[in-house]
């Protein structure tokens, strides 16, 4: 991270903080920073896939209902006389005591939701590990909407998910199964909650900055550039793949709970390839394996979604309108310039004279790793014949 | 040296594309601590073989044996291209494939990948990443600086001179420390004077204990630093030898320069 | 499953399969030449039932005759199908300044053209005030973006920064310009035709479409005079394709187009004129399979028709090979016939369709590639 991206981050990162004592916890603005906060994890997630490993993903919306409805479920768990049940279908005023209703349950139920979705990325990987480009779109779409249709069967199919899936109209959370944190109600007009989605989107936001910087990270770009090159160099191409999509899946499980706990309800006919599309296009515009290009496209696309959602100044626009703009700004992005607003930025320091004389005194000893700035050249002799 | 051994060993190697064959029956032996040249007309099956030995192709039939640095021997058919880089073949492409959009010192650490441990969580939770860093930075410098580049550190590859971007792939190649390095073409494009620099590194490349296997057109190159040569044409080696036995055998003659050569 | 295996559903079958390999041809050329999955094509098929409604008569019909309609709305679909290739693909394949302003500035006038026909002709949307207090209060939220695109302006890699090359593939871009072009379309005909499944007037379609066809019920299929029309409409089609392809001029300027487009070049073909022309022929089946489509299935005209219909015949293009001209035709019999005889779900000819990708990438009559280095 350069110090502009740090400073600009931490100004960032204390804009959000102190965000609500302007704005307040309830109203339009925080819930729309709630909204724009729950997006940005979803689109990091993408990231890894799309920006990272450079394979265009268009059934990403399938982590985003997988993790809702985990969540959903899991908050749903209720102790009855009978024993455990779901509270799903049921009339909400006589459910009985949530089983995990302890106080903070709900970390455990998010990382639940990520590693479930995780899971579902590895599954969904496996078998697309020998198509790129455009195939691998279509495949995961396919995918995607072969789970969307199934996921809304009920009993007149093979089998009945509407148990599970709430069918047509979703899963609510009963009221009386809100989760709490740190004695606070999860609900989105509290301040705990504001204050989980901010952590959370800082985690998603370092998590997938280190992935970038690592080794696994490079040899994601690795695979990006040029698979055979990647290979050539020794990278697993397959594995790198699989943790790609297994991260990317998880953080996009929980960016899906969130939306959970965020809207109260789960309603997988709301969860449909316009959702893969519109987080695609925040990855897009901002720049594909930009984090911090991700990061403001997507608040970009989600804040312009939003004004043009309502009146502004005596004009409205027609809420599907705004599917008619990303459309244009995906053209209009790619056209002219397809790496996005905020292109990632590989920065390399310069090397010094000093260094550049301490790391290449002779190269006897070029292949030992560690090889001790200065001492190689003395030790070289025998380092050679020693093979 | 006393203690050489046969590094590379392929024994009726063969390979059909459709009906075509492009390889036929190669016995081949590539000594260690030499530099080899596989030479032959185009269409010859040199580049086959090379993807044959690194798994970007499956053979037909016959076998390829592979010496490491460490003495054990492995059976390299069927196995995958990221696997035989491991054992310790590194490998350049006759049509550079270099990572264009990323810096020359990134394209070196992704051919350290491969000796470097970190893996998948440990670079999302950030355990002690700088020290493996610095070492990984630290050496692809050095590795730059062994093939000339350290001034051009964090120019993007495709930005390089062509004879540059081949001499990045050759540190590239070299970040995996192989016991077998396969250069393809290495001096395509080059003019006299790069090619002269190419051959002092191949030289070097080799005294660092690096056993050199090359396809090469440019024969002053190939007649100037090989040990030995293996001429193919057709598919099949017709001749094998010293440089200077090769180049006056009749049928290397008669495979460059047809039958009236003679 | 046995009760799947009707002769409805067989006849279903064949109907679907016919369609499909009518959409699939369109997606097949073109990923024949240009290596682009042409996301927007399942909107020519919606575009085409679309103003075949519109030229018939929306509520009565007080237009021109459905099969005389036909017609134009081919024409009219081959234009757009021409100008999504101009506006969209070709500055992708070739700089070219002007037109990439132009055609920005084309599809931004459409755009707002469309919401300003959408806002004079809403009466749920009034030009009323709102308070100070709402004004300032998405003054706020547009900080956001414009705040970030200073951000990004003047510095190394932003706005106004040197750029730092592309780091997509052309190939991916082109694949998002496709999903943005679809994207508009869909928008366009919801804005201008609503979000309301419509239907041709029942009068505009004639009444032996609707009568069961004597002919077929000796060998016990219940065929309707549409489902024939749709048979005899495709195959005539095929036909005329088949010979297009391998008999004309422009055919085999097409051919050489899809296996080599550089060496094609040299040899005096216009690329880019060949590449259009591909877009017309494709675009004008695609409108005839929109209207067939309409006409068989009945009250589901709407813009989002093309989707499904379109993801479907573009898993036929895959499975018979893509760039096969054949190939997508005997894809389109195969998906129809797997979408018929398992009760119209989507579920399972896509879970095929991924399955030919992963399995027989190269399709059924695609001819197999050696793998490169």
């Amino acid at each position: 991270m350069s110090r502009t991206d740090a400073v600009f981050g931490a100004l960032a990162l204390l804009a959000a903080i102190v965000f609500p004592w302007l704005a307040g916890f309830r109203g339009t603005l925080p819930n729309v920073a709630l909204y724009v906060g729950i997006y940005m994890i979803l689109a990091l997630g993408l990231n890894v896939v799309v920006g990272f490993t450079g394979l265009l993903d268009l059934g990403y919306v399938a982590f985003l209902a997988l993790g809702a409805i985990v969540t959903a479920l899991l908050l749903s768990l209720t102790r009855t006389e009978s024993g455990i049940d779901w509270a799903i279908g049921v009339s909400h005023d006589v459910v009985g005591e949530p089983l995990l209703g302890f106080d903070g349950a709900i970390l455990i139920i998010l990382l639940a939701a990520g590693l479930a979705c995780a899971l579902l990325g590895v599954l969904r990987g496996i078998p697309t590990l020998r198509v790129r480009g455009d195939y691998y779109a279509i495949v995961t779409l396919g995918i995607a909407e072969i789970l969307y249709e199934t996921a809304l069967w009920d009993d007149t199919n093979l089998l009945n998910f509407t148990r599970v899936t709430g069918g047509a109209f979703g899963i609510k959370l009963p009221s009386s199964h809100v989760p709490h944190l740190f004695g606070q109600k999860l609900y989105y007009d509290q301040p705990v909650f504001y204050y989980l989605v901010l952590a959370l989107v800082v985690s998603a936001f370092l998590l997938t900055h280190h992935l970038n910087r690592s080794r696994v990270g490079r040899a994601m770009a690795a695979i990006r550039l040029d698979e055979t090159a990647a290979r050539a160099c020794g990278v697993d191409v397959s594995r790198h793949k699989l943790i790609a999509f297994a991260v990317s899946g998880f953080v996009g499980g929980i960016g899906g709970g969130l939306y959970t706990l965020w809207s109260g309800t789960v309603a997988v006919k709301g969860l449909d390839v316009w959702q893969s599309i519109l987080i695609l296009c925040g990855v897009v515009l901002g720049g594909m394996g930009s984090i911090r290009g991700t990061a403001v496209g997507i608040a970009g696309l989600m804040c312009l979604g939003e004004l043009l959602r309502e009146d502004f100044g005596g004009v409205s626009v027609p809420p599907e309108a705004r599917f008619l703009i990303y459309g244009l700004l995906l053209i209009i992005v790619m056209r002219f310039r397809p790496q996005g607003l905020l292109p990632p930025v590989r920065r390399s320091r310069a090397v010094t004279d000093a260094e550049h004389a301490a790391l290449t005194t002779g190269h006897a000893r070029l292949y030992d790793l560690r090889a001790p700035a200065g001492a190689a050249a003395a030790a070289g002799a025998d380092a050679v014949e020693g093979t | 040296m006393s203690d050489s051994y046969v590094v590379l060993e392929t024994s009726r190697l063969r390979k059909d594309f459709g009906g075509v064959c492009a390889v036929k029956d190669v016995d081949m032996e590539v000594t260690s601590g030499t530099i080899t040249a596989l030479i032959g007309p185009n269409g010859a099956g040199k580049t086959t073989v090379f993807n044959l030995v690194t798994g970007n192709y499956d053979a037909t039939a016959g076998s390829v044996r592979f010496t490491d640095a460490a003495g054990a021997t492995h059976d390299l058919l069927g196995r995958r291209p990221d696997r035989i880089a491991r054992l310790g073949i590194a490998r350049t492409f006759q049509n550079i494939r270099l990572f264009g959009e990323v810096p020359t010192l990134d394209n070196v650490k992704l051919g350290l990948h491969s000796r470097t441990r970190r893996g998948a969580l440990a670079a999302l939770l950030r355990f002690p990443a700088a020290a493996e860093e610095r070492d990984v930075h630290d050496a692809a410098y050095r590795y730059l600086d062994f093939v000339g580049l350290a001034g051009k550190s964090h120019e993007l590859a495709r930005n390089l001179p062509y004879g540059e971007q081949r001499r990045l792939e050759i540190a590239r190649a070299l970040a995996l420390a192989p016991n077998l390095l396969l250069l393809d073409e290495p001096a395509a494009g080059m003019n006299p004077q790069e090619t002269e620099d190419l051959m002092a590194l191949i030289r070097r490349i080799r005294d660092l204990g690096t056993t050199v296997l090359l396809i090469e057109h440019d024969m002053r190159l190939v007649m100037g630093i090989s040990d030995r040569v293996v001429v193919l044409d057709h598919g099949e080696v017709i001749a094998r030898g010293v440089p200077g036995d090769v180049k006056n055998a009749p049928d290397v003659i008669r495979a460059y320069l047809g039958d009236e050569a003679i | 499953m046995s009760s799947l295996l009707t002769p409805e559903n067989l006849v279903n079958a064949l109907s679907l399969g016919a369609l499909y390999a009518l959409i699939a041809v369109g997606y097949t050329m073109v990923y024949g030449i240009i290596k682009l999955i042409n996301f927007a094509h399942g909107e020519i098929f919606m575009l085409g039932a679309f103003w075949a409604l519109m030229l018939v008569g929306a509520e009565q019909a007080t237009g021109i005759n459905l099969f005389v309609a036909i017609v134009p709305a081919m024409l009219l679909c081959a234009a757009v199908g021409m100008s999504i290739d101009w506006t969209a693909y070709l500055s992708l394949r070739r700089r070219l300044p002007l037109a990439d302003w132009m055609s920005v500035a084309l599809l931004a006038i459409l755009g707002l053209g469309a919401i300003a026909y959408k806002l004079t002709g809403d009466t749920t949307h009034t030009w009323h005030s709102e308070t100070a207090h709402g004004v300032l209060r998405w003054a706020v939220i547009a900080l956001v973006p414009v705040t970030m695109l200073a951000l990004s302006i003047g510095e190394k890699g932003g706005l106004l920064g040197r750029s730092l090359g592309r780091v997509t593939s052309d190939r991916l871009s082109a694949l998002i310009t496709a999903i943005g072009m679809s994207l508009i379309l869909q928008t366009l005909a919801q804005l201008i035709w609503g979000a309301d499944y419509r239907a041709f007037p029942e009068d505009a379609i004639p009444a032996f479409m609707n009568e069961r066809v004597g002919a077929f019920d000796v060998v016990g299929l219940p065929v309707l005079g549409k489902e024939l029309a749709i048979w005899v409409t495709a195959l005539a089609m095929m036909v005329a394709l088949n010979l297009l392809v391998t008999r004309t001029k422009i055919g085999t300027a097409m051919r050489a187009c899809s296996m080599d487009q550089e060496t094609a070049a040299l040899m005096g073909i216009s690329v880019d004129r060949v590449i259009a022309f591909t877009f017309v022929v494709g675009s004008a089946m695609a409108a005839v399979a929109g209207i067939l489509y309409a006409v068989k299935v009945g009250g589901n005209i709407s813009f989002r028709m093309g989707y499904y219909p379109g993801l479907l015949a573009f898993a036929a293009a895959v499975l018979g090979g893509i760039g096969n001209v054949r190939g997508a035709m005997l894809g389109g019999v195969l998906i129809g016939f797997v979408q018929g005889f398992t009760g119209g779900a989507f579920s399972v000819p896509f879970a095929v369709m991924i399955l030919v990708l992963l399995v027989l990438p190269r399709g059924i009559l695609g001819e197999p590639q050696a793998t490169r280095a």
